[in-house]
């Protein structure tokens, strides 16, 4: 018996307990969901049954029909809308679309008030899995630099009515056919596809390309996959997998950064662990400890970051401060949480993890028990360390991030050392260098909304590689100049690279021997 | 008791027992890295080759959990400790009237004390990494006459 009725629309205020118990089985990922939920300002939604969905589908062709327990073929969608001054998804409003003409105007405002939607999967008795969901992200903040790239339109039909909502699929492993790491796979592809144009398989043929090349592995049920096995799957698709193990968090910053901001989503390896909080008699807070013991491994998809509050980055004896240390979160699809989950870079303090001191990363996952270990002695949460960065890219983009670096870092100390000849003074605080990957048609996009600046007509004539880098020079808050490396050409004699000057005084100390 | 007497005291006192044993050539090595202190090495330089004297497993550098990686993990590693530190000191020093590289009335022992303080309050450890770091510092500076280095007035004149 479900506890709701199908296409009745029903209040989010009034029954949200009982559904986000409906979807998530009052697990971890039940406050997840409810905040999700509150923040986009649910206001009613309604339940679609005998939904086809696609990756259930082929995930039940290729397991489930072949079971003995008769799995059922069809899904339940549920479709979630806020409120816009008084205009609802309310039962009136379906009763007028059921009896009336749907004029421009209101599917135009139904589609404004659309939250996005989630499938619930049929599993055993009558706890399902969350099936694909696309729910709206929250609001972009150009101010905090809160940005959510790697995330496309979806097309959607209720009743006939066409909605469109800007998100990244989600969805939660079924632990047999795919676990967390062939989920965020499929998220990630479920963007790549409609970028580069490729096939997007379902949970469990993601998980069948991963494992083709490994004939030590049955196919299901799946037990994870590796970071190898994981690009094989990129490969599979026609992309071509990047697997970085960033070697600490500033590293880890510049290269979330570089490649979302080209919208590309970024599949991160993580290692979790409790965290010990020990206390005193009268349970204050005496320290944190991690618990080594207790290492899980997962895997999430990278779709957007946040530089709120974040801090500039200082000088170093490697002459290069990055723009994206300032980075102070980034948003992930985590399948045992919630579609753009946060996780929080620490402010640089460091927990010792065996011989390591390493900086954590703050998750909103519980601890895998979380009593009381002994008097004094509790686990409540969970931390993250990134283990490796996966990338699936377009098999034109050959210049890798760390080239650039090195290129970068090579003018930039040229450009100084040129400086302190000329003027006599020795440069103490060097460029804040925003380093990304972008295609050239954004390039040209952003430059044509720039107000006139000398040789913007010639930039804007210019041919260009379709991928470029773009390291852009910023100092006292203004961009001063900028390369554009050819993302597509050989390391071998030097990157093909084009500046573009915005300060005359940049560009005259280039042109001098 | 001359300075870097001093200064190596601070750095022995923070270790155990055990450590002092294992640590002795580490504590010898940055007795001559005091002693040098003003050659032509920068800061940045400087503190990441006082820290990296002391790359021994138990204190949380990584040569146990790097066995057979590359040196440029531990490299990177120790670097990235010392870029931490100094964002702390500079954290530590902004709006602060502390000269580090004042010599009067020993001065420089409280500049020291405060340093050692404020780093570990933000790095959340009570790490002998912390003293190492902020007596290479101290002594850096004054061997150098440097008073405060994180200051921002020389920026770079565009216009």
């Amino acid at each position: 018996m479900e506890p709701f009725k199908f296409h009745e629309v029903y209040s989010y205020e009034q029954e949200s307990e009982k559904l986000i118990k409906y979807i998530t089985n009052c697990s971890q990922k039940s406050p997840a969901f409810s905040i999700t939920l509150k923040y986009l300002q649910t206001y009613s939604f309604i339940l679609e049954d005998n939904y086809v969905d696609k990756d259930y589908l082929v995930d039940y062709s290729n397991f489930y029909a072949r079971c003995h327990h008769p799995y059922d073929r069809f899904c339940i969608r549920i479709h979630f809308f806020t409120k816009h001054n008084t205009f609802s998804f309310s039962e009136e409003l379906l009763h007028h679309i059921f009896t009336n003409n749907l004029t421009e105007e209101k599917r135009s405002q139904i589609n404004d008030i659309y939250l996005g939607f989630i499938v619930l999967r049929p599993s055993k008795g009558i706890i399902k899995t969350i099936g694909c969901t696309c729910l709206r992200h929250y609001d972009e903040d150009v101010e905090r630099n809160r940005i959510y790239s790697a995330t496309r339109n979806y097309y959607v039909n209720l009743y006939g009515i066409p909605l469109v909502i800007k998100s990244m699929a989600f969805q939660e492993q079924d632990q047999t056919v795919a676990m967390c790491s062939s989920i965020a796979l499929w998220s990630a592809f479920s963007v790549t596809g409609r970028k580069y144009q490729h096939l997007i398989p379902s949970p469990s043929d993601v998980t069948k390309l991963a494992i083709s090349e490994s004939s030590y592995s049955r196919n299901f049920p799946n037990e994870g996959l590796t970071a190898e096995q994981i690009a094989v799957a990129i490969s599979k698709v026609g992309l071509s997998p990047l697997l970085i193990r960033p070697k600490d968090d500033r590293n880890l910053k510049a290269l979330i950064y570089a490649y979302l901001k080209a919208g590309i989503p970024i599949v991160c390896g993580l290692h979790l662990y409790d965290v010990l909080i020990i206390e005193d008699e009268n349970s204050n807070v005496i320290r944190e400890e991690i618990d080594v013991n207790s290492v899980s491994f997962h895997a999430v998809t990278i779709n957007g970051y946040s530089f709120e509050n974040g801090l500039e980055d200082i000088d170093f004896k490697d002459g290069i401060r990055f723009y994206s240390n300032r980075m102070t979160k980034f948003y992930v699809h985590d399948d045992q949480l919630c579609p753009f989950t946060k996780m929080e870079f620490s402010k640089g303090e460091r927990k010792k993890i065996g011989n390591m001191l390493v900086k954590e990363l703050t998750t909103s996952w519980l601890a895998s028990e979380s009593v009381l270990e002994g008097q004094n002695k509790k686990k409540e949460k969970k931390i993250a360390i990134v283990s490796s960065l996966i990338i699936p890219l377009y098999h034109k983009i050959r210049i890798s991030h760390a080239d650039i670096i090195k290129e970068t870092q090579r003018i930039s100390k040229n450009l100084i050392e040129k400086y302190k000849l000329i003027y006599g003074v020795k440069v103490e605080k060097t460029f804040e260098w925003d380093i990304f990957l972008s295609e050239i048609s954004e390039f040209k996009n952003e430059i044509i909304q720039f107000p006139y600046f000398k040789n913007k007509e010639l930039i804007l004539k210019d041919s260009y590689a379709k991928y470029v880098w773009r390291a852009r020079a910023i100092a006292n808050n203004e961009l001063q100049f900028e390369i554009v490396f050819d993302a597509t050409d050989s390391k071998v004699g030097g990157i093909a690279k084009k500046y573009i000057f915005y300060n005359e005084v940049i560009e005259r100390l280039f042109e001098l021997k | 008791m001359d300075r870097i007497d001093s200064l190596l005291t601070f750095v022995n006192d923070s270790l155990d027992e055990k450590d002092r044993i294992t640590y002795a050539t580490s504590l010898d090595a940055l007795k001559k890295k005091f002693e040098n202190a003003n050659s032509s090495t920068s800061l940045d330089n400087y503190s990441v080759e006082c820290l990296s004297l002391f790359n021994k497993a138990e204190i949380g550098l990584p040569q146990e959990l790097y066995k057979g990686s590359s040196l440029d993990d531990v490299n990177a590693y120790i670097n990235d400790l010392a870029r931490d530190f100094k964002q702390f000191m500079c954290n530590a020093l902004k709006n602060r009237d502390v000269n580090l590289s004042s010599t009067a009335n020993d001065t420089w022992k409280n500049s020291l004390q405060y340093l050692i303080g404020a780093i570990a309050a933000q790095a959340g450890l009570n790490n002998f990494l912390i003293v190492i770091f902020s007596c290479s510092i101290i002594q850096y500076c004054i061997a150098n006459n440097i008073d405060n280095l994180c200051r921002d007035d020389n920026n770079m004149t565009l216009s």
